[in-house]
């Protein structure tokens, strides 16, 4: 997995993009969702490794969002919903493309245990990347902000 | 999917149906440790067993790498003109006590592991401290825009205000 600061950047980037504007917040959990559904498990406890890549796999996160979906009011649950799965896909979108020495992230899971993965990538690349992320991310605030500006006009 | 009816049936189902999953992903892979290979040397003989990211190194001797992991310490024994580290160009020499790492070992009869393919990540520890912050952030960004109202979460609508100029 790429490191969260990076997740929660490219889900800026997105929400720029479709133009998220209610609930932002939400889209942002979702994009880190899966890592802090599986992550801190085997962090704490090594030996929940395998057991904590389930809810790192897609049936996973849908169970994830739809469970935390249920505690809102019945007419947000939808947009709720929506909001937490759509960062969450694009979570394990951007994970896609890691290299892995063994195994990968259980895409089919549980109907296969195949594990797969681009290879684009170490999944410690994203912290050297850092800088660069962060400079995307500050010519698209700037440019939404001086866009807006000129609206008002 | 979303009404209020069935609802508490609904959350300790999926409740139930993620702790089935996290059982079924923890015995359902299969996965060869070294334990289960010195169970039947004879038959395991060869066969590769994974040593996960949670691993550290140890201790780096010339044919031997000592490493900590959740079973408990380990040997890897370098074999002769080793060339599985990843990535290429990376030499034994970086390789220092308590760098986190991945790797692929053969097991070899009586009882030894003999390393295939080696990873060392330095920067894992940095990821995971730098993970926490963004993730703190969204928190507080949640609790400002969430409340509680009769027993459910509530998003709070946030509307914007334009100032409109009266002159």
């Amino acid at each position: 997995m790429p490191d969260l600061v990076t997740h929660v950047a490219g889900a800026y980037l997105v929400k720029r993009g479709v133009k998220i504007t209610r609930y932002a917040a939400l889209f942002y959990l979702g994009a880190m969702l899966p890592d802090l559904a599986s992550r801190p498990l085997h962090i704490i406890w090594p030996r929940t490794l395998l057991a904590s890549q389930a809810f790192h796999s897609p049936v996973g996160v849908f169970l994830i969002c739809w469970l935390v979906s249920l505690f809102f009011r019945v007419d947000q649950r939808k947009r709720v919903f929506f909001l937490l799965i759509a960062g969450s896909f694009l979570h394990l979108v951007m994970d896609s493309g890691q290299k892995q020495l063994e195994g990968g992230y259980l895409w089919f899971f549980p109907f296969s245990m195949k594990t797969c993965s681009l290879g684009l990538f170490w999944p410690e690349d994203s912290v050297r990347f850092l800088p660069y992320t962060a400079i995307a991310v500050l010519i698209v605030y700037g440019f939404s902000k001086w866009r807006e500006g000129r609206e008002k006009l | 999917m979303f009404s209020d009816r069935y609802r508490a049936l609904k959350i300790v189902g999926i409740l139930a149906v993620l702790l089935l999953l996290g059982w079924y992903a923890h015995v359902g892979r299969g996965v060869v440790t070294l334990d289960l290979c010195l169970s039947d040397p004879e038959r395991f003989d060869g066969t590769e067993v994974p040593i996960y990211m949670e691993a550290r190194v140890i201790e780096v001797d010339p044919g031997c790498l000592r490493v900590s992991q959740p079973d408990g310490p380990l040997n890897l024994i370098i074999p002769p003109r080793f060339s599985g580290l990843v990535p290429p160009g990376a030499t034994m020499e970086e390789i220092k006590p308590g760098q986190s790492l991945a790797a692929v070992a053969v097991f070899r009869r009586p009882g030894y592991l003999e390393l295939k393919r080696l990873r060392v990540a330095p920067l894992r520890q940095v990821k995971i401290i730098i993970s926490i912050f963004p993730a703190v952030i969204v928190l507080i960004l949640l609790i400002g825009s969430i409340r509680w109202e009769k027993g459910r979460l509530v998003m709070k609508e946030v509307t914007k205000v334009t100032k409109v100029r009266s002159d």
